[in-house]
């Protein structure tokens, strides 16, 4: 029986008395909303670029086929078989396909990963709000090339003082407060507050009927503004849109004999689909037990893939080549996926008519990009918090937001000192792999591949072909342990041991691995909390 | 561009739009994108 709660306006009908999702249209923008975020737009056509451009599709596709749709049909799968349980984060989740006192601890990568990235996450996101305003009042003129555009977003950071003043930052000697972008932090992080607290279908599906279609406007807008860029400076005939189009897409099929393309392309469908976070299984945690996994899931790839490589891969890289050049595009792509997007691209805004709008619709939609995905994150602590201790939806949000304001102070103050980056290696991209790995083998290996393709095709809208019965009993799963491996030998071993990390920089990047101890240890101590009491409260 | 980057340029696009058109006509043609979720037998029957 459903009824309404006056707190959250969401219908709660659900196994346990949890909340549902209120359209299927709903659910699949909500999780597009998670997955498309700002590397669809910034960190793909970097990939893309510098991994032997159209070749780059190649292992890019076939990882989407033998990657990325399983591990979103077994996220759609666990979630639903842990929300009907009650369960909509994957301690509870992994202990109910594995009856081991293992699987729970198992599970804690899964709130760790999303919490820790939210954290960082959040603040990135409030600069593209802040940068979508600053460019609406043509506060980039301050700025002048490259140059001057790099250090107006390291004034904004509170890396330095601008010299007109113009951010309010103030100097502190061992760190520089960065007034606005602190102002616009708190702004974003009242509204990702505001919008979970509404709950899951108040807040999250509302968000997300409104938010994605306006992203894919905007999206389609700039591409269109970008393709008929033409050649701007006619004394410079290479330096053109066609040439940033065959940039990205003309195949240099030499680099299919490299490994690491393909590792690139690998970790490319990982990053992009949001897989091996938690946040998937969390949404889908809200189903019912026969609504339909395999349709959604494939839809929710599909529209990722479209905002992805169709919009993400026609907006920065071109506009890049068309004003700068193949050379410099590569130099600039080379300091970073981020560099691209708040510094190349608002230099090229100040030369187009109309820059201004343009430039304020690029951040703003980089802004809903971020935040349909920091929601995401969001909710997963919000679920524990919810399933495991029966707490409130209103108390549960309150401490979600105490933790990330604690947490994510030294992020903004020790910006400079490769404390973000920390995180963001090993919760953001190392941590995936591992959880990623995890919930593959149990899935397949210990929960059973019979029983996880029932799960599959449980209440299915489509019948997924046969064939990826066996894509998910084995060629998936030694897919990832073999990208784990590989990810590990080439990068983690490298960066556990701070591999070229200054001096003065160690003690910050100290900091940030014991922060992160810190959480994991209290997660592991929640988790044993929670399954004692409930074991404690069992009836004899 | 060459012929071999309008190609792949094309098939993807292509591809994923296809992709994309055909999974949301199939999540309209459900007759239950805008309604409550509500399945109460699976069309499909579970595989062995």
């Amino acid at each position: 029986m459903a009824f309404q709660d006056p707190s959250t306006t969401s219908i709660v009908g659900a196994a346990g008395g949890r909340e549902t999702w209120g359209t299927r249209i709903g659910l699949i923008l909500a999780m597009a909303g998670n997955a498309v975020g700002l590397g669809n737009f910034l960190r793909f056509p970097v990939q893309a670029a510098e991994n032997g451009g159209g070749a780059f599709m190649i292992p890019y596709f076939i990882s989407l086929l033998l990657l990325g749709i399983p591990l979103m049909w077994v996220e759609w799968s666990l979630g639903r078989y842990g929300g009907v349980r009650g369960h909509g984060s994957t301690p509870g989740i992994l202990d109910a396909i594995w009856k081991s006192p293992v699987a729970k601890y198992l599970g804690a990568l899964g709130i760790f990963m999303p919490f820790i990235v939210m954290v960082y996450y959040t603040y990135v996101e409030s600069w593209s709000l802040g940068f979508s305003l600053l460019s609406l009042v043509g506060a980039f003129n301050q700025a002048e090339g490259i140059e001057g555009m790099s250090s107006f977003l390291r004034a904004y950071q509170g890396a330095e003082i601008h010299a007109t003043g113009m951010f309010g930052n103030v100097d502190f000697g061992w760190f520089i407060f960065p007034t606005m972008a602190y102002g616009f932090f708190l702004i974003t992080m009242a509204l990702n507050l505001y919008f979970l607290y509404r709950g899951v279908r108040g807040g999250i599906e509302k968000v997300a009927l409104y938010a994605l279609p306006a992203l894919f406007l905007f999206a389609v807008i700039l591409m269109v503004r970008v393709l008929t860029l033409g050649t701007p400076d006619p004394t410079q005939p290479e330096n053109s849109v066609m040439n940033g189009l065959a940039f990205i897409w003309n195949p240099n099929l030499t680099a299919l004999g490299d490994p690491g393309v393909w590792l690139a392309a690998a970790g490319q469908i990982f990053f992009t689909l949001s897989l091996g976070m938690g946040s998937i299984h969390c949404y889908a945690s809200y189903l019912r037990n026969k609504d339909d996994v395999a349709l959604s899931g494939l839809s929710t790839a599909a529209t990722n893939e479209t905002a992805e490589v169709v919009l993400g891969g026609t907006i920065a890289i071109p506009a890049a080549v068309a004003f700068f050049g193949v050379a410099a595009t590569m130099q600039l792509a080379a300091g970073g996926a981020f560099n691209l997007g708040f510094v190349t691209l608002p230099v090229i805004f100040q030369q187009i008519p109309a820059g201004s709008l343009f430039g304020a619709l690029w951040f703003f939609l980089l802004f809903i990009a971020g935040i349909t995905s920091s929601l995401a994150m969001g909710q997963v602590v919000i679920a524990f918090l919810e399933d495991e201790f029966g707490m409130p939806r209103k108390r549960a949000v309150l401490i979600l937001g105490a933790l990330v304001f604690v947490c994510v102070q030294p992020v903004v103050l020790f910006i400079e000192h490769g404390y973000m980056d920390e995180l963001d290696f090993w919760a953001g991209t190392f941590g995936l792999f591992v959880f990623g790995a995890i919930e593959i083998i149990l899935f397949s290996w210990v929960f059973g591949i019979d029983r996880g393709w029932r799960e599959i095709n449980l209440g299915a809208d489509i019948r997924p072909p046969r064939i990826f019965k066996f894509i998910l009993a084995w060629v998936t799963p030694v897919l990832m342990i073999g990208i784990f491996i590989a990810w590990t030998l080439q990068s983690a071993i490298d960066t556990a041991l701070m591999q070229g990390v200054e001096e003065s920089t160690r003690p910050f990047v100290l900091g940030a691995r014991l922060f992160m101890l810190a959480v994991l240890g209290g997660l592991l101590y929640l988790i044993r909390r929670a399954w004692r009491s409930r074991r404690a409260a069992r009836p004899a | 561009m060459t012929p071999a980057g309008w190609i792949l340029m094309i098939l993807a696009w292509g591809g994923i739009l296809f992709l994309t058109a055909w999974c949301i006509a199939r999540v309209l043609g459900a007759g239950d994108a805008e309604e409550p979720f509500d399945n109460p037998e699976p069309p499909v029957p579970p595989t062995a």
